[in-house]
């Protein structure tokens, strides 16, 4: 028979044996006193703690975190809502446009400028 | 900040409301103190919220959280200047006598003295297994460790506790 590690007590103690390795873990006590006795206290230590850890459970005051809405995202919305009460729904279309073009050239005018600096920079470099 | 792309604000919830007793209990048995467990709790929540994205589904949830209580535990613990281990007792918040096992509030203390009596890697063994509730898997998530060296230092954490009483006896 497979010699019994002590740690199979406590494993046995949780239920974490195979039925086979319970069995013999059992059969293993039932034969040996000192064995016995090594369990028996560490039942007995297992039934203590549970009855602390049930009385220590309580169910604690906390506020549950929430994703706070993320306003940026409905200012276009809001702006669009704005214009079509402001101009009427006929001007929409133009205001969209106008904002499709102004964004369009800051993008060009800032890839312009990049450009440009760095151009400057190769200067100064070759200088 | 992409916080929520694998696990939901709703699933986040759904995952901690049935852990928060256990929870509670366990932050107890560190700080030993209800109110310092609350703050401790609810540092662990707001962190845990903040880091969703790093938690992987394939890991225990519950083991990847209590170990972040256990971080806000002592942290707390190193806030307020006290070790674990040598935290005063609030005997108001300890079990009710009769509650205990072998009976009264004799016992109880005679237990939380044990505890503290035991070197900090034994007693969060013990503190997680019992106090927490959890699994040789959620202590091994918890912790850092496989499940075989949960096994064997769980059984060397309850040996060492019977040592102390056994000592204590004499």
């Amino acid at each position: 028979m497979k010699p019994i590690d002590p740690t199979e007590i406590s494993a046995l103690l949780d239920g974490k044996l195979s039925p086979e390795d319970a069995e013999r873990v059992r059969r293993a006590l039932a034969e040996n006193s000192s064995l016995r006795c090594e369990y028996e206290e560490l039942v007995a230590l297992d039934v203590e703690l549970k009855a602390s850890a049930r009385a220590a459970m309580f169910r604690p005051e906390v506020v549950l975190p929430k994703r706070s809405e993320d306003i940026r995202l409905n200012v276009p919305l809001l702006v669009l809502i704005l214009v079509v009460l402001r101009f009427g729904i006929k001007a929409t279309p133009l205001f969209i446009g106008s904002v499709v073009e102004i964004v369009f050239l800051c993008i060009l005018l800032g890839w312009g400028l990049q450009y440009l600096l760095k151009a400057s920079e190769r200067e100064i470099q070759l200088w | 900040m992409g916080i929520f792309s694998q696990v939901s604000e709703d699933e986040f919830r759904r995952w901690i409301e049935p852990l928060l007793e256990r929870a509670g209990g366990y932050a107890f048995s560190i700080v030993r103190n209800r109110e310092d467990a609350e703050d401790a709790i609810q540092e662990a929540l707001l962190k845990a919220y903040l880091n969703m994205s790093r938690y992987e589904r394939s890991r225990s949830f519950k083991g990847w959280w209590f170990a972040i209580i256990r971080n806000c535990c002592l942290d707390l613990l190193r806030k307020r200047g006290r070790r674990p281990g040598t935290v005063a007792i609030d005997t108001s918040e300890l079990p009710s006598p009769g509650n205990n096992a072998r009976g009264g509030m004799e016992r109880s203390d005679e237990l939380v003295w044990a505890l503290n009596q035991m070197t900090p890697v034994h007693r969060e063994i013990i503190e997680l297994r019992y106090f927490g509730d959890c699994s040789y898997s959620e202590i091994a998530e918890a912790l850092g460790i496989p499940e075989g060296t949960v096994m064997s230092r769980l059984h060397a954490a309850r040996q060492a506790l019977a040592d102390i009483y056994r000592k204590e006896k004499r």
